[in-house]
């Protein structure tokens, strides 16, 4: 926070000494109140089959773009960082911009769903989610939007079912050529590495080891954060957004076993779906063979899914309409927080608008 | 001068995120390593064969003692689930479907986009 042109020394020493006190009162009220996150806009379940949740929200708008949209939401997480908070809801901002939006939700898969594998997602769950869709808006299309491995989804899905019923697809932060990924790469290295034991042994994979390796991405920075906390504890909005975003991270969801074993040997060690070698279902995914629109928002200090992992899916993406941008921030506040407010939502509203008519 | 001490606490800031940067650099540095991923995993696995272990002596307790595991349990509960999905199919089939509510109006389909729009 830079001081301010005019703003004295002792104006400066005051304004702290107010946010000292300010942190104190607040601090209180942080250490004896809970977090609140999720569930902004109003919606309706559509569709629950084990850890499917299928979700249409109520529209905002008195008139909708033709093309519904589909959010798909990596099964790692929660999908409520779309729905976050009043005023910081990715989804509330695209109702009211017009469109008609459904969601892709999980819960966390039981033991005995630890035998849900990369086709079911995507020869099972969406494409049920679509003829869902197709049914209730009588659209023959649909428009697909993808966060993370939400979008690794949704790319074999269009891949495999093109040209159909995907008329736009949308990716946020998508990892492809999973060789770029540096220390994941070594930490997932198959000399030292035993998927299969894991799996055998635990089932599904826990949420705490997918957390533990993303904060070994940059082990201090949890650190560093809570000090922030603490600088800001004064300043509501921020300690609003921080608390939800923590809340999301922490209800980090277990990953179906043997989804995840075959993510890890095929796409990630064998990096398969950049070198169009991976099958689902017997049938090869070659993501040229997409042919839909295709837009891909990446972050610029995303430290989950770095640049040179992302970089080469607009490249290999078949689409003549295809367009690459690259937006200030990080994995998360990407997708929701203020910086998201200003950058990503207004573009993609801008991007799908005209191609949901 | 004056700029510096209003900076003051600006100054601290910058050496949090410094500190942040600084730290996370040197300790990537280790984990980073070739030896680290060798010897994290190595440890893992020891901790997951203790887990199995753990786990079959568990489980032949609790047959010994007549009692249902954690899996018997989340087969029971998937037997569940199939008879809830057996009856929602039921519930959806056309004869048993109830008498046609008036389905909540939704808004017509027929946004433009703003440029395009003609009272815009």
């Amino acid at each position: 926070m830079n001081a301010q042109p005019g703003v004295g020394q002792i104006d400066r020493m005051r304004q702290e000494m107010e946010r000292a006190i300010q942190r104190n009162i607040k601090g209180w009220e942080y250490l004896t109140s809970p977090g609140k996150a999720g569930g902004v806009c109003k919606r309706t379940l559509v569709e629950k089959r084990g850890t499917l949740n299928l979700y249409r929200y109520e529209a905002l708008a008195e008139e909708v773009y033709r093309t519904p949209i589909l959010f798909v939401m990596a099964t790692s997480n929660p999908a409520y960082v779309f729905d976050l908070l009043p005023d910081q809801s990715l989804v509330e901002f695209m109702l009211n911009r017009g469109h008609d939006i459904y969601l892709m939700d999980w819960t966390a898969p039981t033991i005995g769903e630890k035998t849900l594998r990369l086709d079911d997602y995507v020869l099972g769950f969406i494409p049920d989610c679509v003829r869902i869709i197709q049914k209730e808006t009588s659209e023959e299309q649909v428009s697909l939007v993808g966060y993370c491995m939400g979008g690794v989804l949704s790319v074999i899905y269009t891949a495999l079912n093109s040209p159909g019923p995907v008329r736009n697809l949308a990716c946020f932060t998508t990892p492809f050529n999973f060789s770029q990924f540096g220390a994941w790469n070594l930490w997932s290295d198959p000399r030292y590495f035993d998927v299969d034991q894991m799996v055998d042994t635990l089932g599904n994979f826990p949420p705490e080891m997918f957390v533990a390796s993303v904060d070994m991405l940059r082990p201090v920075s949890r650190v560093t954060a809570t000090v922030q906390l603490w600088d800001n504890l004064w300043n509501d909005e921020f300690v609003k957004t921080k608390r939800a975003l923590d809340k999301w991270s922490a209800d980090t969801l277990p990953i179906a076993g043997e989804y995840f074993r075959q993510t890890m040997k095929d796409i990630v060690i064998e990096n398969r779906l950049y070198q169009a070698t991976l099958e689902v279902g017997g049938r090869r995914v070659d993501v040229s063979e997409i042919r839909a629109p295709f837009l891909h928002v990446v972050a610029q200090h995303d430290h989950i899914v770095p640049y040179p992992v992302a970089r080469e899916l607009v490249e290999k993406i078949g689409s003549i309409d295809k367009e690459e941008v690259v937006l200030k921030g990080g994995h998360v506040s990407l997708v929701a927080g203020p910086g998201a407010i200003k950058r990503m939502w207004p573009k993609l509203d801008q991007w799908l608008a005209p191609r949901s008519v | 001068m004056a700029k510096e001490t209003d900076d003051l606490f600006s100054v601290w800031r910058s050496l949090l995120q410094q500190w942040d940067a600084q730290a996370n650099e040197t300790l990537t540095k280790v984990t980073g390593q070739e030896s680290f991923s060798r010897e994290m995993n190595r440890a893992m696995a020891l901790n997951l064969k203790m887990q199995g272990a753990f786990n079959e002596a568990v489980e032949k307790a609790l047959v010994a003692l007549n009692l249902p595991s954690r899996a018997d349990v989340a087969r029971l509960a998937e037997q569940l689930h199939t008879i809830e999905r057996k009856l929602d199919a039921l519930k959806a089939a056309p004869s048993l479907e109830p008498p046609a509510m008036p389905r909540t109006a939704r808004p017509a389909r027929t946004r433009r986009p703003p440029g395009e729009r003609s009272d815009s």
